[in-house]
């Protein structure tokens, strides 16, 4: 969803948003946050850790709507969401047209 | 009217005093005395009563009784209650030995306080349902795969069937280990005296265990290693679920802590730790009945009701000069092999009775190492030794002459009987 | 025994590792790490298997139950069987039990009897459960008891390499079932619900929040709850099925992220359906087209505790009469002399008290004239309603030989009895009979001595037919005369319902009275 134009409060709603922390060794490349993740957080990274796997790389952080699907369906234990709130501001929602 | 010993033991829903009493009824009756709360059975001829028993007589004493859907099960789920802190035990024949093997395996791996009671009947397959047979003493060694050490019991009576049972529950809870009662369907199935005595004159071991508090959970390994810990008999204490220790318990060969660790050396480890645990205590744990040894020619070595059976043919061959001693097997398993292969070095023969075709007499080969001849007698399943093939195979032992027509004795009085009869007039 | 010879200083490894540690797993760095076992991980399960997530769902619906319904999770013990799921007990930090194929329910009857305190979860595969654990699954439904059982379903016996199971779909591929599957799967829910589960719900791990809310109902639900999870295989059955072939977008062949995106087409929520309407619908060629997902059942029963608990009772009511018949029971002077070894034969047809009457005798002999008795029972086709036997040996000392070598007594109440047994009694000896019951045979034997009594009419006569046996044990009592008469009444008293003590001591006087004529007549 995008805004018509920028809401005068943006500055002092708080909206949910997760910071996501990936324990990059744990991870086993299968793909199930970038994929269901409902907010395009993620996007695989081209590095790959010890075990010859592409962890995945948080892109858009501000995204984050602190779900913690990522989290729930990783079978490896390799991310998890700290609850945080950030202002609608410091979201950077997009709009419709941007400024 | 009884004493205050007894009349507590009473109040406690122990049945003390003396009784005329169904062998398997008796074992029932031993494994309340020795604090058994939880019985997971399923009915087999001629195991049955002892599950029946236990059904109306462990609701008495707080305890359960819980009929499971097999013998795998009724294996299982006694594991489990044990491991709940609940002293159990099940009671089979046969059929359902042979079902209980895995699961037996599986409770000495873990490490698991519990009896077993095989009330032995005539085999193979569903065999002879209702008719005794000792047709499973090997099995009850090495029925489960795998390298391992057992406890096996043999009693004669019905009230040894009552004091073994509790003795397979100390050695169980002492040794952290499935100890069995390898009866039969004789002493099962008979009823005779029983002296039930109270608690107070009973000697009742409990596991070495360590409950919340007792223990930092982190500093907790449930299966320590005796020879750093100087464990009282390589047996290490264990704990029970819920006890806040967050134990993990696994069928795979494990370390100390539990956890699976699948190589070589923590194989050799495993299973070293479980045969030292018995075989580091063969002098307590193997008992054995002996008459006249001293200055015997020829030793019957027997277990179960064929020791039993085995007395007045030994009576009638002493009174014919033969010096004939007796060695019984109370303990059958460890087997022991020290006191036959002193004995090889004395005498001139053993006799083995035994109503299988040949079981335990392989392991008097065995330790008798070729110093002493080894005579079986052997039947098949369905009734207990003809005396007069025990004697007659006494007699050959000792070098005497043997009269074959004797074999059958109990037959010939009978013949004569009929030769008797007269035709009406 | 050669001494473990491992040097001293040689730690044997703590941990499981199946795999190399050099990339170790630091513990502490997870929220959920507080409820797993670092020192074992990271796990065997394979890059996109379903396990992992499904034992998150887990251990998030504990942390949730921990922090809103106080539950303690030392009192929480999981059981598992063998196979990937199996491997479960071993990562979470509770206590846990990795037991044999097939047998985790088992365990958890009796762990959870023993101790209804605890909350016990059963985690375990399809294979495990539904195959080997089959009658277990059914007999755990049917009890109802308070455990939940958690069954990750992939398809196939996937640790074994991915053989077919019995919820393999039809026309499935699987190592054993290379050409197709041509068997049909279970419907787990059915077969559940057949089993008379009280919870029972389905997801797939794809859906993992809806999962863990599931999972939290499922262990608080009271009775048996069944949670199905389906879950991605994506080493064995993603590689042999559809499912796992689908586009990765980078190409990664990621079989298991195929799958879960395969959920997302197939998987349709609708709580509430039918369990009968449960199957996972395939099409032709095996491949799943529709899971249906949800709370299928959710109707809590009676939990049996309940039941044992009353029973309990009523057991207790009749160990109290027991306990007074014992304390109550009297002491008899000593009235016989040794007893060289006697031996009795009895017979009859089942339903006269056979049985009862060879036992009396031993228990009067035992308890009461403080002598030695074995009592047998014949056994064989002839025990249901046919010919019943029973053998009494009656010494003063121990008993060496149990059977009877040559009975010196026999109380025979049947025609059939009669031909069997009077054959064998001893050379002279006592022969009773049911007069009005056994017709003596052409060739009778002279040398034994018969003594007849009309038990059976004289029992009608006093108005139960039952009292037949005690008017030959009388009977017996005063012609052998080897137990003490007191001691037979006493123990006839013990033994029979005691309503009918009046009418069976008349009966055993009548028999008494007519032995003791015939003896003074002899």
């Amino acid at each position: 969803m995008k805004y018509w134009r920028k809401p005068l409060d943006e500055d002092r709603i708080e909206i949910n948003c997760g910071i996501v922390h990936i324990i990059e060794e744990r991870c086993k490349g299968c793909g199930f946050c970038v994929e269901f993740c409902p907010r395009d957080v993620f996007g695989m990274s081209t590095r790959t850790n010890a075990r010859g796997y592409h962890p995945p790389e948080v892109l858009n952080p501000s995204a984050c709507a602190d779900c913690k699907l990522c989290a729930l369906l990783c079978p490896d234990f390799a991310i998890y969401v700290e609850s945080s709130r950030k202002t609608a501001e410091e979201k950077d929602l997009p709009h419709a047209k941007s400024g | 009217m009884p004493n205050p010993d007894e009349h507590m033991g009473l109040e406690q829903g122990l049945l003390i005093g003396e009784h005329f009493l169904l062998g398997d009824y008796a074992a029932a009756e031993g494994a309340i005395m020795a604090g058994c709360r939880f019985f997971a059975g399923y009915p087999i001829t001629p195991a049955t009563e002892v599950a029946e028993r236990m059904s109306s007589r462990l609701p008495q004493v707080d305890g359960l009784y819980i009929q499971m859907e097999d013998e795998l099960a009724s294996m299982n789920a006694v594991l489990g209650a044990s491991w709940a802190g609940v002293k159990s035990m099940t009671a089979t024949s046969g059929p359902g030995f042979s079902l209980m093997m895995e699961n037996l395996g599986l409770g000495i791996m873990l490490e698991t306080p519990c009896v077993l009671i095989n009330v032995q009947r005539g085999g193979p397959s569903t065999g002879l349902p209702t008719l005794v047979g000792q047709q499973d003493m090997m099995q009850a060694r090495w029925g489960s795969h795998g390298d391992y050490e057992i406890i096996a019991l043999s009693p004669t009576s019905p009230q040894e069937l009552f004091d073994l049972t509790i003795r397979a529950f100390n050695l169980s809870e002492k040794f952290r280990t499935p100890v069995l009662v390898m009866t039969d369907a004789e002493v099962g199935h008979m009823t005779e005296k029983v002296i039930i005595p109270p608690p107070a004159e009973i000697d009742i071991i409990n596991r070495p265990q360590v409950l919340k508090g007792d223990v930092e959970p982190d500093q907790f390994k449930i299966y320590r290693d005796a020879n750093t810990s100087g464990d009282e008999g390589g047996v290490s204490p264990m704990t029970i679920a819920g006890e806040g220790y967050r134990f993990h318990v696994t069928g795979l060969t494990h370390d100390e802590q539990g956890y699976p660790a699948m190589n070589a050396e923590a194989s050799e480890w495993n299973i070293k730790r479980l045969i030292k645990k018995i075989q580091a205590h063969r002098d307590e744990i193997i008992q054995i009945e002996e008459r006249n040894l001293q200055d015997a020619e020829v030793v019957v070595v027997s277990y179960g009701i064929s020791a039993r059976t085995s007395l007045w043919p030994i009576e009638q061959a002493r009174r014919e000069g033969i010096r004939v001693g007796y060695l019984r097997l109370i303990t059958v398993w460890p087997f022991a092999e020290e006191k036959i292969f002193s004995l090889a070095k004395t005498i001139k023969a053993f006799v083995v009775p035994e109503i299988n075709s040949g079981q335990i007499v392989r392991e008097v080969q065995r330790c008798a190492a070729g110093q002493a001849r080894v005579i079986g007698v052997h039947r098949f399943g369905g009734d207990i030794l003809e005396p007069g093939r025990v004697l007659n195979a006494i007699r050959e032992a000792a070098g005497r002459p043997v009269n074959s027509q004797e074999n059958s004795k109990t037959e010939s009085r009978r013949t004569k009987s009929n030769a008797r009869k007269q035709p009406a007039k | 025994m050669p001494e473990n010879n491992l040097p001293n200083d040689v730690q044997l490894e703590l941990s499981g590792h199946e795999s190399d540690r050099a990339h170790g797993w630091e513990t502490g760095l997870h929220p959920m790490d507080v409820l797993l076992r670092g020192e074992r991980l990271p796990h065997i399960w394979c890059q996109g298997c379903g396990l992992g997530t499904a034992l998150t769902t887990f251990i998030g619906a504990l942390q949730w139950l921990e922090q809103n319904q106080e539950w303690d999770l030392d009192k929480v013990a999981v059981v598992s069987g063998i196979g990937c799921t199996g491997r479960v007990a071993g990562y979470v930090r509770l206590d846990s039990f990795h037991t044999t194929h097939g047998r985790a329910l088992p365990f958890a009857t009796g762990l959870k009897l023993a101790n209804p305190k605890l909350k016990v979860v059963v985690i375990s595969g399809d294979g495990d459960i539904a195959g080997i654990g089959g009658n277990h699954f059914i007999h755990a439904a049917r009890r109802n008891l308070d455990i939940t059982i958690i069954c990750v379903n992939n398809f196939n016996y996937g640790m074994t390499g991915g053989q077919v199971g019995p919820t393999t779909p039809h026309g499935a591929r699987a190592v054993t079932t290379q050409y197709g599957n041509f068997e049909y799967p279970f419907n787990l829910p059915y077969l559940a619900a057949a089993g008379g589960a009280s919870f029972m719900a389905r997801w797939t791990v794809l859906h993992a929040r809806r999962l863990e809310w599931t999972l939290r109902e499922a262990m608080l639900h009271p009775g048996f709850s069944f949670v199905e999870i389906i879950a991605p295989c994506s080493t064995s059955y993603a590689r042999w099925n559809p499912e796992g072939q689908g586009l990765d977008p980078h190409k990664l062949r990621r079989r298991g992220l195929e799958v879960m995106k395969h959920y997302q087409q197939v998987g349709k929520i609708a709580h509430g359906t039918h369990p009968k309407d449960a199957s996972i619908k395939v099409d032709d060629h095996g491949m799943i087209t529709e899971i249906v997902e949800g709370i299928f059942i959710d109707e809590p029963k009676p939990e049996f505790q309940e039941s044992i608990n009353r029973q309990a009772q009523a057991a207790k009511k009749r160990w109290e009469a027991t306990r007074k018949a014992l304390e109550d029971r009297p002491q008899l002077p000593k009235s016989v002399d040794r007893v060289s070894r006697t031996e009795v034969q009895l017979g009859g047809f089942g339903g006269q008290g056979i049985m009862s009457a060879g036992r009396i005798i031993g228990q009067a002999a035992t308890i009461y004239d403080h002598l030695e008795a074995c009592f047998t029972q014949s056994y064989g086709p002839e025990a249901r309603g046919g010919a019943a036997g029973s053998q009494v040996v009656i010494d003063s000392d121990p008993i060496h030989h149990p059977h009877l070598i040559e009975a010196t007594s026999a109380i025979i109440m049947s025609q059939e009895a009669y031909a069997k047994y009077a054959r064998q009694l001893a050379e002279g000896g006592m022969l009773l009979i049911d007069e009005g019951l056994v017709s003596f045979a052409e060739d009778h034997r002279q040398d034994i001595n018969t003594y007849g009594i009309p038990a059976t009419r004289l029992a009608e006569e006093l108005g139960n037919v039952r009292a037949a046996n005690s008017v030959m044990l009388g009977f017996w009592t005063a012609i052998v005369g080897v137990i003490s008469k007191a001691a037979m009444r006493q123990s006839l008293t013990d033994s029979v319902p005691s309503k009918t003590i009046d009418v069976n001591m008349k009966a055993f006087e009548m028999g008494y009275e007519r032995g003791l004529d015939i003896r003074s007549q002899v």
